[in-house]
């Protein structure tokens, strides 16, 4: 079973009359548990190949599989979770609110969705400020919420759009955390990011995206050289690849 | 099939807005029939055409308030901000009466424009307003076959005063009309009401001399005569 | 039902707790008391007035609620993109819209119930009567006021929200003066001008038909027969608006 697959995957943006490839013939395999990195510069594609597996954009040709459903079937956003980029939440909800609408939409009967509520503040460490209005919070307990909203229905997959992009060092290591905590409880993490050394520290395989397509894409231990930092190695095969196409 | 069932809701929206046409009439004959039809709104304000009026007659009644001197160009004035009013509010009764009472002294034809607009647009005017306008085509106007018509139509209102038919005979008599105005008194005379019983025997001998004295038309003269020799 | 009732009170809380919505309500209700001064300078018709002045005030204010509310519920989810969180969870669009519109209208209702409560109240203690005549130009604004808000949100699936509250804002007008375009297409001598005159006609909604603060105003009995047609008739109209914004919403990227 594969977590995600797409194929052939492509999103033509037409803008001004000029088209634009956001992502050109897509072919990734993500196999469960594990934290996948989705990696590439900015302008690469990475939020728009989420945006077409998460159906919030339909793609131009291609198509892709979330936990072995074709992407477009409701049933499958029944067991995923998603934390968009620098996510906005309603902010004047409070995070007790704001898990509560997620978990109803979900339809948590209330006795479940009330201590589901109460394990996640506690897993983000926001127990404290359940009752703060959303437009209170610093970026970072945005984010944690942000997290917390992503787990309210106990996904298989959860797509992190950088996640700790703009974020303190404490902000990032607790975010980490949490994230490697999400592992840990048996889901799959697809995490997308720039900031190459948080990718290093916590995934376990990665896929490289430039202009659209794939470059590189397997196990992190496989790909690097000893002693190799990831930054390298990334800067090596977009370099590579570029010196390739001309 | 995504656009597919987008033509098809697309239909239904239109069918529905198609189906919108039959009852809109359906309502436009409602409201016609309840008096309420939209069209007697001759200075539409968006729905607010009634405070609209109400603005103007605050200002109407300031206006009115500060004439020093009643002349046919303040009563003229006066008449303008009433139609105003009404074609804002047609309904509002109010303006009608308070409107054409001011103006009648002076401009008593500009104060009947004013009542009839008033019977016009209102399906239940009630009996005052037709009253009114008797009253000035008798008194400001001398129009006493106009004057009997509005007491004829005050007098068929439900629960209107029973002295509005002596008033409507009393016009008949002064416009010349002594046939009509006999038998109108006659009816009276044979009515319940005891007051207008008293009246009409005296206005039936004096409308019937006034027919013996001047009418030429022998089967009037013949029924004067019998009715005098009746009451007598 | 379940989705679509939950995104409605997300929408309602959002909404409720905006000050804006306080101070249109309180201003409308200041309004009315306000008038019941007025008695000095109305010549014996203060009661008419203040009714006037209620039913008006009511109707403004319901105006500016349903419209602001209805045009910005959608843009506001796009905008901050929280849009995106939500459909990334099994929410399909046309519960997102209906939810939408319902909380709007809640919004909406919840605004004109609490001014009428007021006004009949106002006009109780003035009159020393209880005014129920007034019950059906402020049910009929009610409806105008669900017609708003559904055509709001279709504007709003196209434009930002201050576009699309300008055009609910001049469907407004425009549906309160589209009862004379036919005498004016009457007098129309070219073709195209009737064609047009009357796609309008049918196009727009006919709110005059929601107004009958006059007649109420001045005690006159509305028929009931006429306030269940209109009923009907913005029912449907709704019905229409909602449709076409599911259309242009299903086509819709939220990228």
């Amino acid at each position: 079973m594969l977590a995600v697959k797409t194929e052939r995957l492509t999103k033509i943006y037409k803008t001004d009359g000029k088209e634009i490839k956001a992502i050109q013939d897509l072919n990734l395999e993500v196999t469960p548990n594990q934290i996948y990195g989705f990696l590439g510069p900015n302008g690469a594609g990475k939020t728009t190949t989420i945006n077409v597996l998460l159906g919030l954009t339909a793609p131009t040709t291609g198509t892709a599989w979330i936990l072995e459903k074709q992407i477009g079937d409701i049933e499958i956003k029944q067991k995923i979770g998603f934390l968009p980029q620098s996510p906005y939440f309603y902010e004047s909800f409070s995070s007790v609110e704001l898990l509560n609408f997620y978990g109803k939409i979900f339809k948590i009967p209330r006795k479940e969705r009330y201590k589901k509520i109460e394990e996640l503040l506690d897993m983000v460490g926001l127990t404290d400020s359940r009752k703060i209005p959303l437009r209170k919070f610093s970026r970072g307990m945005l984010q944690r919420i942000g997290i917390a909203q992503t787990l309210i229905n106990d996904p298989d997959l959860v797509f992190f759009d950088e996640p700790i992009a703009g974020l303190d060092p404490v902000g990032r290591k607790e975010v980490m955390d949490t994230i490697l905590n999400i592992k840990k409880q048996g889901r799959t993490v697809f995490f997308c990011s720039h900031v190459l050394h948080d990718v290093e520290m916590l995934c376990d395989s990665i896929g490289v995206l430039d202009k659209g397509q794939l470059i590189v894409s397997g196990k992190l231990k496989d790909l690097l050289k000893p002693k190799e930092s990831l930054e390298e190695y990334f800067l090596k095969s977009i370099e590579k690849k570029g010196g390739e196409k001309a | 099939m995504k656009s597919a069932k987008a033509s098809i809701q697309i239909i239904i929206a239109i069918m529905l807005l198609v189906g919108l046409m039959p009852l809109g009439n359906t309502l436009n004959n409602i409201k016609e029939d309840a008096g309420l039809a939209d069209r007697f709104i001759q200075r539409p304000a968006l729905g607010f055409d009634n405070i609209a009026a109400d603005i103007l007659w605050i200002k109407t009644i300031q206006y009115m308030a500060g004439i020093k001197k009643a002349d046919v160009k303040s009563s003229n004035i006066t008449y303008e901000m009433f139609e105003r009013i009404t074609d804002l509010d047609p309904l509002f009764t109010g303006a009608y009466t308070l409107g054409g009472l001011a103006i009648a002294h002076k401009t008593p034809a500009k104060s009947l424009i004013l009542f009839d607009k008033a019977i016009a647009h209102n399906l239940n005017i009630g009996w005052r307003i037709p009253m009114f306008a008797g009253v000035v085509s008798m008194h400001n106007m001398k129009d006493y076959d106009k004057s009997a018509k509005y007491f004829a139509l005050a007098s068929e209102v439900k629960d209107s005063p029973f002295f509005l038919k002596r008033m409507q005979a009393l016009a008949k008599a002064r416009s010349g009309d002594l046939g009509t105005a006999l038998i109108l008194w006659e009816r009276l005379y044979n009515s319940s009401d005891s007051a207008s019983v008293q009246i009409a025997k005296r206005e039936l001998v004096r409308v019937a001399a006034e027919i013996l004295k001047t009418s030429t038309n022998n089967k009037l003269r013949n029924k004067a005569d019998r009715i005098i020799k009746e009451i007598l | 039902m379940n989705i679509i009732l939950t995104i409605a009170q997300g929408v309602y809380q959002r909404i409720i707790k905006s000050r804006i919505l306080y101070v249109i309500v309180v201003f409308c209700l200041f309004a009315i008391a306000y008038s019941t001064l007025y008695s000095a300078v109305t010549a014996g018709e203060e009661t008419k007035l203040m009714k006037d002045i209620g039913l008006a005030g009511i109707a403004v204010a319901a105006m500016l609620i349903s419209i602001m509310v209805g045009s910005t519920a959608i843009p506001a989810e796009i905008e901050s993109r929280t849009i995106q969180t939500l459909i990334s969870k099994p929410v399909k669009k046309h519960e997102f819209i209906l939810g939408q519109f319902l909380g709007s209208v809640y919004v909406s209702l919840l605004s004109i119930a609490i001014m009428s409560v007021g006004f009949i109240i106002i006009l109780a203690i003035k009159t020393h009567a209880l005014n129920l005549i007034m019950l059906k130009p402020l049910i009929l604004i009610c409806f105008e006021a669900i017609v708003l808000v559904a055509v709001s949100v279709l504007f709003s699936t196209i434009c930002s929200s201050m576009v699309s509250s300008i055009l609910a804002i001049v469907v407004y007008i425009a549906g309160h003066l589209s009862y004379q375009i036919p005498f004016l297409v009457e007098r129309a001598g070219n073709v195209v001008t009737k064609f047009i005159g009357l796609f309008l006609y049918y196009a727009l909604p006919n709110l005059q038909y929601f107004n009958v603060k006059a007649p109420a105003a001045h005690g006159i009995c509305i028929p009931w027969g006429l306030v269940f047609g209109v009923i009907l008739y913005g029912a449907i109209y709704t019905a229409v608006m909602l449709l076409v914004s599911l259309v242009i919403f299903k086509n819709k990227d939220f990228a």
